[in-house]
């Protein structure tokens, strides 16, 4: 390549990184009102309960984190709660527990003692295997449970879930699940038809076989799967629909959580779309079915307050500077790609360029690919773009070397670069193709947090195999263009041979 | 004469040495099992309202905090301020919570000694003034159990279809080497996990063996390469398989490394600027990299020699069989 040409397609694809970076990274303001502002795409794309930062502008939200809340088996209440309520004005005496970290019913949960009963703890260990489970079936990343204080449970969600909410408010219902249908959008003016009442009365369980998430043409629907009895007396029950229309209600622990108009008599199972996202499907699915499934108590549970935790992922305090999490990781990526920079400026000379442009084009092109899959970046996206960095790097690496062993033999550079990427395409080849597919099984069959780092670590593998078996080549093409001694450039040596003669 | 690196005649010896530790991993894992990071955990809660009581007054609050607890020959492990949050909105009510956690280590006393001191100090301090709430409270983790086995079948799983493409790639012996290999470092990164007592949680030890076998498989792969490319030398025509790969494992350390040492600086680098929690997975992540150095250098090229030996005879056996046969044919 000549050297104009060289220069011109150097020129544009330094801008085109200039551009990616700003779009990516930088903030700035528009419109000189100090209010509106360009926010890059780490700024709102979604992060996880790792990492989290504020937008700028107007609206300076905060994206990242986690949402926390404690559950309250009934009978037991917080401190604050007890202290609010005026200790003299209970009328149910109260003891305190865990150092007076809880107040405990003393009727209820303590049978008129000061420790709870056996009915008590039993109850709240049926209670807390209920949580679990439902937690655990969201398969949500950063799901925090911890048992607090001995008999409260406190739970995290990480904020970037979008119906982390919902989530604590459907799981804190607690008891056996019921069928209800009226005429009236009230609920509490609706007649019991699942459970059947009266002497016969049997769990929902007989009825209800489960309830699951569907998702149908990226619509995401609730099943509420019956048995035939069930089915029977929810046809009886809405027998006379078609002609006046009905609600139909479904309660866990006598709470609703899903009702439902009905125009015709249903006789089959209930597919509720409505607007459910699929988290939200998931969350009134798996509220149903553990309620089904699980052990009942009589003990019903309330969820406490609810905070925003922000994220501490690396949040470093020393004395009087501290560094939100977000600023030291682009501190550490800083550090990590000046010291990838010098390495290969030291060791290839000029043609270092090729590699530092190819790897912030890659980097750039990675956190378009994160922000545009439905991840949240936080540690795991992070380790694995550390990692398909690396392997970046040293796949650049590994073709220079190649090179630079031919160019020593004395043949040309082009020849060299041609014959060093025949040499050593199959060594690139083969550890990306091992990579990739450790990382795709393990998307596949993993969950959680090793799942989200192994779907981003696939698309890390991929494009590194594609930038430094082409993209890294044509830059290294282009910028060797600019030099009259493109062995100089490369730093690359010939053999020095001893002469006999 | 130059001394050649003979691996094949080796192999007794790193037998023993895994062997060895797996044994004393095993006993040691019986008595007193893995050094678990006790999943509990104590935090000190301050709740105010950050509008009407203590508006930019967080900072002195923070302060009077850290001072009681120094007075009480307390030091916390984290420290974070919890924003209270309308259900309905999901909007700022102006309750804040200041909270502080501490080692599980620290006794329930000193801590309700240190509530206690805390709340007469800021029930007198006017400059705060206000309601502030300081309570105590003990968490206790529960392990969500599916994605620890999970993970460690996505890890296997995923090592041994990679090490049936260097099957492939690269011959059967060399998998069987790698499998060895994988299998070994996931059992010695166990023990090592049980030898020098290094904390974890109580799903690691499983993902850490998970991460050792696919360390194990990509250092593997490395040096399979490196013979590969080696073996087309004519130089090495010459030599019997033991010395062969002897010779090309003994040249492979740059080559090895450049892959061992970047990882080896990102999860240090990461494990150095992650918090308290994520250091405890990040750092013990260089153990199973080291011993899957430990096994593509050492162990996984002395079990190929005989493999290798063996399965060269076999394809030579069978060409001089087809051979033979196509002779038959031809009279």
């Amino acid at each position: 390549m000549g050297k104009i040409k060289s220069a011109i397609v150097l020129t544009l694809i330094t801008l085109v990184i200039a551009v990616l970076c700003v779009v990516c990274f930088v903030p700035f303001p528009l419109g000189g009102d100090g209010i509106h502002y360009f926010n890059p795409i780490i700024n709102w794309a979604d992060k996880s309960a790792d990492l989290g930062g504020y937008q700028f502008g107007e609206e300076a939200e905060y994206l990242g984190g986690s949402y926390s809340v404690v559950f309250y088996p009934e009978g037991v209440i917080s401190a604050k709660e007890y202290r609010d309520s005026g200790e003299a004005e209970e009328e149910t005496e109260y003891v305190p527990y865990a150092g007076g970290s809880v107040y405990l019913d003393k009727e209820k949960v303590c049978g008129g003692g000061t420790e709870p009963t056996e009915e008590f703890k039993a109850a709240f260990n049926a209670q807390l295997k209920c949580l679990k489970e439902r937690f655990a079936r969201l398969r949500a990343t950063d799901t925090v449970l911890e048992v607090r204080d001995g008999y409260t449970v406190s739970a995290t969600l990480p904020a970037s879930l979008d119906a982390s909410v919902a989530a604590f408010l459907y799981y804190s219902y607690m008891g056996d699940v019921a069928v209800l249908y009226g005429t009236s959008s009230d609920a509490s003016t609706a007649s019991q038809i699942i459970p059947e009442t009266g002497s016969k009365q049997k769990p929902a369980s007989d009825y209800i076989k489960g309830a699951s998430m569907r998702t149908n043409l990226g619509t995401a629907f609730v099943e509420v799967d019956f048995t035939e009895a069930g089915l029977n007396l929810l046809s009886g029950a809405t027998s006379g629909a078609a002609e006046s229309a009905g609600y139909l209600f479904v309660q866990v622990g006598g709470e609703t959580v899903i009702n439902l108009s009905v125009s015709e008599q249903i006789s089959d199972n209930l597919y509720i779309s409505g607007s459910y996202t699929s988290d939200a499907a998931k969350i009134v699915a798996n509220t149903i079915d553990t309620a089904l499934h699980l052990e009942n108590t009589d003990f019903g549970m309330e969820m406490g307050e609810l905070y925003r935790v922000n994220a501490n992922f690396g949040a470093l305090s020393l004395g009087s500077f501290s560094v939100s999490a977000l600023n030291l990781v682009y501190i550490a990526c800083g550090v990590l790609i000046l010291a990838m920079a010098v390495f290969f400026l030291i060791r290839y000379g000029l043609l270092g360029f090729a590699n530092i442009l190819t790897y912030l084009l890659f980097f750039e092109i990675m956190v378009l690919i994160y922000w545009a899959l439905p991840v949240a970046i936080g540690a795991g996206t992070l380790a694995a773009l550390a990692i398909s960095s690396v392997l970046l790097c040293v796949s650049n690496a590994i073709s220079y070397e190649a090179a630079r062993k031919e160019y020593a033999l004395g043949k040309t550079i082009t020849s060299s670069v041609k014959t060093g990427y025949k040499k050593c395409f199959w060594h690139i080849f083969d550890l990306h193709v091992v990579l990739f597919i450790v990382a795709l099984l393990t998307y596949l069959i993993a969950v959680t947090e090793l799942s989200l780092f192994a779907l981003a670590l696939t698309f890390g593998v991929a494009l590194s195999g594609i930038f430094s078996l082409l993209v890294n080549r044509f830059l290294w093409y282009v910028t060797m263009g600019l030099s009259k001694n493109p062995g100089k450039f490369c730093h690359f040596k010939r053999e020095e041979v001893e002469d006999d003669d | 004469m130059t001394k050649r690196f003979l691996p094949g005649k080796l192999l007794p010896v790193w037998i023993a040495v895994s062997a060895v530790l797996i044994v004393v991993g095993v006993v040691l894992f019986s008595l007193i099992g893995f050094n678990y990071a006790s999943p509990e955990k104590k935090t000190v809660e301050i709740g105010y309202d950050a509008v009407v009581y203590i508006a930019e007054k967080e900072d002195k609050l923070a302060e009077e905090c850290e001072k009681v607890f120094s007075e009480n020959g307390l030091s916390f492990t984290d420290k974070r301020t919890d924003r209270e949050l309308d259900v309905g909105y999901v909007s700022e009510t102006g309750n804040y919570k200041l909270v502080y956690t501490f080692s599980s280590a620290v006794k329930d006393e000193t801590i309700g000694n240190a509530v206690k001191s805390l709340q007469q100090a800021l029930d007198a301090n006017s400059e705060l003034g206000g309601d502030i709430s300081v309570t105590a409270h003990t968490l206790a983790g529960e392990q969500f159990h599916e994605a620890s086995w999970r993970t460690a079948v996505a890890l296997g799983v995923a090592a041994i279809v990679a090490l049936v493409y260097v099957g492939f790639r690269f011959g059967w012996g060399s998998a069987i080497a790698g499998l060895v290999a994988c299998v070994n470092d996931a059992l010695v990164t166990l023990s090592l996990f049980a030898i020098v007592r290094i904390p974890v949680y109580a799903y690691a030890p499983v993902l850490f063996a998970g991460i050792a076998a696919v360390f194990s498989v990509i250092m593997w792969l490395a040096q399979c390469m490196k013979m590969r490319e080696n073996f087309k030398d004519p130089a090495y025509a010459s030599l019997t398989v033991q010395e062969a790969v002897g010779t090309s494992v003994a040249g492979s350390w740059k080559f090895a490394l450049c892959f061992a040492v970047p990882i080896a600086v990102v999860f240090a680098v990461l494990g150095v600027i992650a918090s308290n929690g994520l250091r405890l997975f990040l750092l013990p992540v260089l153990l199973p990299l080291a011993v899957s150095v430990y096994s593509s250098f050492l162990l996984a090229p002395a079990v190929l020699v005989p493999l290798k030996s063996k399965f060269d005879k076999m394809k030579s056996s069978r060409k001089k069989y087809v051979g033979k046969k196509k002779a038959d044919v031809q009279e």
